[in-house]
């Protein structure tokens, strides 16, 4: 795939910019700038093309995130080329030109299916990451495995992630760590175990407590047995002990029970009824004698009372009298202003009669009296007048209107200009536009053919043929793809076999370079001598011995040889040491022979490279020229078609960009043409435009734009077109006019119809009212009003004629009845007015009442004197009954001896009582024995050792008790214990909490296990 | 007319597991689980006024040594005497074993039945006959059904017998016996306890018994998901009209899977995961549950989840926290990677990551590296107390299945964090509806199957 173009439509700082990636065939494009320029931007924007925009994007600052816009034009190797564009979004963000989403499938066809982390690391790589790379190398402290395998994966940080494994393993646990989480959790559950421990019940301890309780439970049993036992044994003994003063004292009373001798025996009630029947008989005798002084007395009191008979008899019609008497004071009262108002009334009468009859007197008044229905029709009659008048002076004022539109319509039809047909001028301006010859759209044409020519003329100066015409450059003879490629292959192939041969060579000089350095390091480090250096030593001994040799035996002497042999010093000491320093070289490597052996290898080695060097440099020499010749040829023939001959790896794309310069050529060539043809459409439809609007009688400019004229045409074509609508419009208005108006004559006439009809009614309905009331309907409801208000006040003032009347016979009535009734009373009336002879009868009436009352009273009261009186006569008579009774039963002769019987008896029922209780505490002592047995018992009993047994018996229940207490107290803590086993929760709750632990401790296990393993792993791959 | 409980395997005060407390947990509705299912257990009794209430062995934890568990059985029970209603209860492999159930009394009203041989109580008023045998120890092996008398005649014949029934794979094989076995005794009811999940070999019809395990009244573990309780029975005329579950549990366990599908981010997936949750606390109605989340994204996603497991995991208990408003426990969160082996394809074979890969395979077959390996978990075995030891996954690299799990975590720990996550990640681009549909369906699919998955790993106790 290549990226042929980049649109930062709108993405970071760009907006609408492109980066024409399309020149040359193949190789680099370098894209480079200032600082802030955007070089970033436009890498993470062409990430974004292929992999979307993050959700959290920093390019959203200029555009607003859901405008961001990136498009590209990507070509496969097919030569299929695309145009997308990438929003920013959720789904489908990926269009193509016509804005149909584009599958993810299609992308992968041209990505490859790289992931984005891929796209980072190869391509989208920038200064921050190279930084971080050299650093993870560096990191890598020349580790050279970890920092391959690094390259390799393409992270470049196993070293952090090692370190973040480590980490967080140490975290999790180390061997003799406390504070590690696993450690902790241990820890923290060991010790809720050890707590579940000791809250925990056994079984064992359960079962002992219940056999404890047992065992407690029998003690108790056995002791309250012993108690039982004791406890009656020592209550016979304490009874024993009591028993002997109670029989003594026995005796006693009943020897004073014989003395007593015979008593009657009395009733228990007998004191009671005595002491009753003396007291009753006392008290009615008194009684008796006091009712009947009272009686007396009483008759004495009725006898002075005397009672008016005559009077309570007429007691209603007295009453009667004294009501009416407040109704005569108020007739007295009233009868003068009752007599006034009625002559007012009837004055009032007369003055209205006056004002609309006055020939009229008020015996006539009655001939002026409206009828209810007469008054309606009056009413509903003046009502209907107003309607009528305010209807005839709308008609009046609609028709009014309606005559003045006709004015006004036909005033405007009148003012309006001569008729003209625009539908020829319309249609040919129709045309016109059907022909969308405009100059706008030549002004395009011709700014598409300059984009053309430029676009054109850029590509001919990338070609590097600046100085061709368009059509030079489309003919040029340039060689054929076939042969380009051939001779492009042929040059690769020996650029590569020059390369090689320079290589080698290279590899060989540096071969023999490091030979040198390692012959010179084995030197260096400590080898003496070399064979060479034997052999000089050698040779240098065998010069010295033959100087020697010539001194010696031949006398010869060469002073220039010894000086130089010599080097200063005599001939003997320098042959001395010559042999001293041979000998010393071969004792050296005899001493370093594997030194000595490897040294020789490697000059061995280095001579052996030194001729391998030779021809090496022979081959890279014959390549090199074989590699001019071919570019000769290569500069050759492109001459020949006359052009600069391209770099060889570009010359493809070199043809390539030439097919599309000829075609954008052709492209040149459509877009003059359209120019040409569009400038001569303009012209012809001016023509026709100006001649129409001169047909039509308008003023035209030949120099006018088609735009121009056509926009006249338009206006001309609209004004006509609005002229005849206004024209329509006022002719079909004033026959709505017309029309209007007759309706509105019509209304009239019935209105003033309607109104004469009126008018006849009410002359008949107010005839009688008099003639004022024909005047108008206001008159005549005033006439009206008059008519009703005499013939009220005629109403009143008989009414109160009657009321009159009415009261003067009550005065008489009232004032004979007063005499009457004072005449039959004897009561003094004479020059006494009525309501005061009325006020001396009532006054009667209230004495005879009082009289009657007391006399009632006084009656009653000796009545009931009399019934007491005999009631206590009845008491005494049978309370001296009872007391002949009580003294038949104590066989007495009076009543007086009854109270010393009496004395006799309660002393022997006293004696004989108590005699009775100490048998019965006797009795309950002994548990029920009979008395002669208790006197036997008494009688036989140890009275001295008596008290010793008692205390015996009794500290031994004391001690039974004391232990009694022992055993409940111990029983009640081994129960209570037990209680509170009462199936508590607590060490099923810790178990809980230590399984919470357990639960954090094996899921803590198995993450170490997997981060130990995952790191031991990893640094095992390294 | 008359009903009956039928209930086994109360486990009473065996502690709730692999709960792992934190801050929001919502510790008060776990506390005494058990205690309250059985309290349950006894006012449904008292409600629905049944005759008797059947308890098919296992009321304690074999290992629990607390006297005070037997007490509060004992005193939890009592209400049914004065409700008039008897227990009939048999001992289960773990109450053999239980030094409670040894020494503890029981009131009259509770009848413990005989581990000697089969004991049969008749119930004259119902006309009811039971027989029943508990577990003198807990290896009982043998097929105890053989030992069970014959139906009485004009009787309705309940069995009671704790087993394994026909077996179920992975589990001790107690008291085994076939379905043929308890056909062949002619009752109308055998109340089966030992399976944990509720069960039934066989429906009432003419000459066929109910044949039913009810489950345990209160899950305690992951393995034990789902509604947990009691069977009411009704009988008519010596027939059963109906055998219905009842819910007896407090405290609920629930595998909850997400399918992340179009999810990008941890943090989407976090939407996604608020979504599920929200909608299995409204299942739950009101009941308070521990949730057992599997996410399942794109090997990216999953890479980003174990980049940092625990702020995910308190994510996740957090949004547990908000949307469970009667109690929500996150259990654990897992992280299932979909489209992991097109993943693991897409990795060249030659690069480090391919070697990797080769390496993770390696390890199954090359025991010096595996033995290499399992050295630098030495010290962590050696510090862990043996019973928690045997849970952790992973530390026994001998072991098949847990080596495999291990090592596809460790390959998810490793791969995505060295920049080789290829392929697999659709999802990630899959934003257009049709494909969240997708997803959506797949997650639902994913959904069906986790809940079965856990409810197949639902287990007897051993």
């Amino acid at each position: 795939m290549r990226i042929l173009n980049l649109n930062l439509l709108a993405v970071g700082p760009f907006t609408a910019r492109s980066i024409d990636l399309s020149a040359g065939g193949q190789g680099l494009h370098l894209i480079y700038g200032d600082n802030e320029a955007g070089k970033s931007s436009a890498l993470r924007a062409l990430r974004a093309f292929f992999f979307e925009f993050p959700v959290r994007s920093n390019d959203v600052f200029l555009h607003r995130g859901a405008d961001l816009r990136v498009g590209a034009e990507l070509r496969l190797a097919s030569g299929e080329v695309v145009r997308w564009t990438r929003r920013k979004g959720n789904r489908a963000t990926l269009m193509n030109g016509e804005g149909k989403a584009v599958e993810a499938a299609e992308l992968v066809r041209f990505t490859g299916g790289i992931t984005s982390e891929q796209f980072d690391d190869f391509f989208g790589i920038n200064h921050g990451a190279l930084v971080e790379g050299g650093q993870s190398l560096l990191s890598g402290k020349g580790n050279l495995g970890e920092a391959l395998f690094a390259a390799g994966t393409g992270g470049g940080k196993l070293k952090q992630l090692m370190a973040h494994l480590d980490a967080e393993a140490e975290n999790l646990f180390k061997p003799r760590g406390r504070d590690q989480v696993i450690a902790q959790a241990l820890n923290e559950r060991e010790a809720l175990l050890r707590g579940r421990d000791e809250v925990s019940l056994s079984a064992s301890a359960w079962v002992d407590l219940e056999k404890e309780i047992s065992e407690a439970q029998a003690q108790l049993k056995a002791n309250a047995e012993e108690l039982d036992a004791s406890e009656p044994r020592r209550t016979a003994l304490e009874g024993l002990k009591k028993m002997i003063p109670l029989v003594g004292e026995r005796g006693q009373l009943l020897g004073q029970l014989r003395e007593l001798g015979d008593v009657p025996e009395l009733p228990a009630d007998f004191g009671t009824r005595r002491e009753k029947a003396w007291t009753e008989f006392r008290e009615a005798r008194g009684l008796a004698q006091s009712e009947a002084e009272q009686i007396e007395k009483l008759a004495g009191r009725l006898a002075g009372i005397i009672v008016r008979s005559d009077v309570l008899e007429r007691e209603t019609i007295i009453e009667e009298l004294a009501g009416r008497s407040k109704e005569y004071g108020s007739d007295k009262d009233a009868a003068p202003a009752l007599a006034a108002g009625r002559e007012a009334d009837l004055k009032e009468a007369e003055r209205i009669l006056k004002g609309l009859r006055p020939e009229l007197d008020l015996a006539r008044a009655e001939e002026l009296r409206i009828s209810v229905a007469r008054r309606s029709a009056i009413e509903e009659l003046a009502s209907r007048h107003a309607t009528l008048v305010e209807r005839l002076k709308q008609a009046t004022q609609l028709k009014e209107e309606a005559e003045k539109a006709i004015r006004q319509r036909q005033a405007k039809l009148g003012a309006l200009a001569g008729q003209r047909d625009g539908v020829a001028l319309e249609r040919r301006l129709k045309d016109v536009r059907k022909r969308a010859a405009s100059e706008q759209q030549v002004s395009l044409k011709r700014r598409e053919l300059a984009e053309a020519e430029s676009k054109a003329a850029g590509q001919l100066a990338r070609l590097g043929l600046g100085g061709l015409a368009l059509e030079a450059a489309e003919k040029l003879a340039l060689p054929g793809m076939a042969t380009v490629k051939s001779a492009e292959g042929r040059l690769a192939e020996l650029e590569k076999a020059q390369g090689a041969s320079a290589e080698k060579l290279a590899e060989a000089e540096e071969k023999i370079e490091k030979l040198k350095n390692e012959v010179e390091a084995q030197r260096r480090g400590g080898l003496v001598a070399t064979e060479e250096d034997l052999l000089a030593a050698r040779e240098k001994r065998q010069r010295g011995w033959q100087l020697v040799r010539g001194v010696w035996l031949e006398g010869r002497k060469d002073a220039a040889a010894e000086a130089a042999f010599g080097g200063g010093a005599g001939l003997p000491e320098a042959y001395e040491r010559s042999v001293a320093d041979a000998d010393g070289v071969a004792d050296a490597l005899r001493k370093d022979a594997d030194g000595v052996a490897r040294l020789a290898m490697l000059v061995n080695q280095m001579r052996e490279g030194e001729g391998e060097k030779v021809t090496l440099a022979a081959r890279a020499a014959d390549a090199r020229g074989a590699l001019e010749a071919a570019r000769k040829e290569w500069e050759a023939m492109w001459r020949a078609a006359g052009v600069p001959a391209p770099a060889p790896a570009e010359a493809r794309a070199w043809l390539v960009d030439h097919g599309n310069l000829v075609e954008r050529i052709g492209l040149v060539r459509a877009a003059r043409q359209a120019v040409e043809e569009g400038q001569a459409a303009v012209a012809e439809s001016k023509v026709v435009l100006l001649e129409a609007r001169r047909e039509l009688g308008e003023k035209v400019d030949e120099a006018i734009s088609l735009a121009g004229e056509m926009e006249l045409c338009a206006e001309l074509v609209e004004a006509i077109k609005k002229a005849e609508r206004d024209r329509a419009g006022h002719a079909e208005a004033l026959d709505e006019a017309r029309e209007k108006l007759a309706r509105e004559e019509g209304v009239l006439a019935e209105a003033n119809g309607e109104m004469e009809r009126w008018r006849g009614k009410w002359a008949g309905e107010v005839a009688t009212l008099g003639a004022q009331a024909l005047e108008s309907p206001a008159i005549a409801r005033e006439v009206v009003g008059q008519v009703t208000l005499l013939f009220e006040k005629l109403a009143d003032a008989e009414k109160k004629e009657r009321q009159l009347k009415e009261a003067q016979e009550r005065i008489r009535r009232f004032e004979a009845d007063a005499v009457k009734l004072a005449g039959v009373l004897q009561v003094d009336a004479e020059g006494v007015e009525a309501r005061q002879i009325a006020a001396r009868i009532s006054a009667l009436l209230k004495v005879a009442r009082e009289a009657a009352v007391n006399a009632r009273e006084v009656t009653k009261a000796r009545e009931e004197g009399v019934k007491r009186k005999d009631s206590a006569g009845q008491r005494q008579k049978r309370a001296g009954a009872d007391l002949e009774e009580l003294c038949r039963i104590a066989q007495c002769e009076n009543a007086e001896e009854l109270q010393a019987v009496e004395t006799r008896a309660r002393q022997r029922d006293k004696l004989a009582a108590e005699i009775r209780a100490i048998e019965r505490n006797l009795g309950q002592i002994a548990a029920g024995k009979k008395m002669d047995e208790v006197e036997r018992q008494v009688a036989e009993a140890d009275v001295d050792g008596l008290g010793s047994q008692i205390r015996e018996i009794g500290e031994k229940i004391a001690t039974l008790k004391t232990q009694r207490e022992a055993i409940i107290h111990s029983l009640g803590t081994l129960q209570e214990k037990q209680r509170r086993m009462d199936g508590s929760s607590k060490a099923a709750e810790e178990a809980e909490k230590a399984q919470m632990l357990a639960a954090r401790v094996i899921e803590k296990a198995s993450r170490y296990a997997r981060v130990k393993i995952a790191g031991g792993l990893l640094r095992r791959a390294i | 007319m008359f009903k009956f409980i039928h209930a086994a395997d109360i486990h009473l005060d065996s502690p709730l597991q692999g709960l792992e407390r934190y801050d929001t947990a919502p510790v008060e509705k776990i506390r005494s689980a058990t205690r309250e299912a059985l309290r349950n257990l006894v006012r449904l009794a008292i409600e629905e006024k049944v005759a008797f209430v059947l308890i098919a062995g296992d009321v304690y934890d074999g290992d629990w040594k607390d006297y005070n568990t037997g007490l509060y059985f004992r005193k939890e029970l009592a209400p049914l005497a004065g409700a008039g209603i008897g227990v009939y209860l048999i001992s289960g492999n773990h109450d053999a074993q239980s030094v409670v159930s040894k020494q503890l009394s029981l009131p009259e009203h509770v009848k413990v039945l005989a581990v000697s041989e089969a004991q049969t109580v008749v119930l004259d008023d119902l006309n009811v006959a039971i027989h029943g045998q508990g577990f003198a120890k807990r290896e009982t092996t043998e097929n105890l059904c053989k030992g069970y008398p014959k139906a009485l005649g004009g009787m309705f014949n309940i069995g009671m017998l704790h087993t394994c029934a026909g077996g179920y794979e992975g589990h001790e094989r107690y008291a085994p016996c076939t379905i043929a076995d308890m056909l062949g005794h002619g009752y109308q009811y055998w109340a089966l306890g030992h399976i944990h999940k509720r069960g039934e070999l066989s429906r009432f019809s003419k000459g066929d018994p109910h044949i039913l395990f009810p489950g345990n009244i209160q899950g305690r573990h992951i393995r034990e998901a789902g509604a947990k309780g009691c069977t009411v029975v009704s009988v008519k005329d010596g027939e059963i009209v109906s055998a219905e579950h009842r819910d007896l549990d407090v405290f609920r366990w629930q595998n909850v899977a997400v399918a992340l599908g179009g999810a990008g981010t941890m943090d989407r997936a976090m939407e996604l995961a608020r979504e599920r949750l929200a909608r299995t606390a409204i299942e739950m109605e009101g009941k308070a549950v521990a949730v057992r989340v599997e996410l399942m994204g794109t090997p990216r996603l999953q890479a980003q989840y174990l980049g940092d497991p625990e702020q995910w995991v308190n994510e996740m208990r957090n949004i547990a926290g908000e949307v469970g408003a009667s109690g929500m426990w996150v259990e654990k969160v897992k992280f299932k990677a979909t489209a992991a082996e097109e993943a693991d394809e897409a990795i060249d074979p030659d690069g480090p990551a391919g070697e990797l890969l080769a390496m993770l395979e390696g390890i199954k077959t090359d025991a010096e590296l595996r033995a290499d390996l399992s050295g630098e978990l030495e010290d962590l075995r050696k510090k862990l107390p043996r019973d928690l030891r045997d849970q952790v996954e992973g530390l026994n690299l001998e072991s098949e299945g847990e080596l495999s799990a291990l090592l596809e975590d460790v390959k998810q720990l490793l791969l995505p964090r060295m920049g080789n996550i290829e392929g697999g990640d659709e999802g990630e681009d899959a934003s257009d509806a049709g494909l969240s549909a997708a997803a959506d369906s797949a997650g639902a699919a994913a959904d069906s199957a986790v809940d079965s998955a856990g409810a197949a790993a639902e287990e007897q106790e051993r």
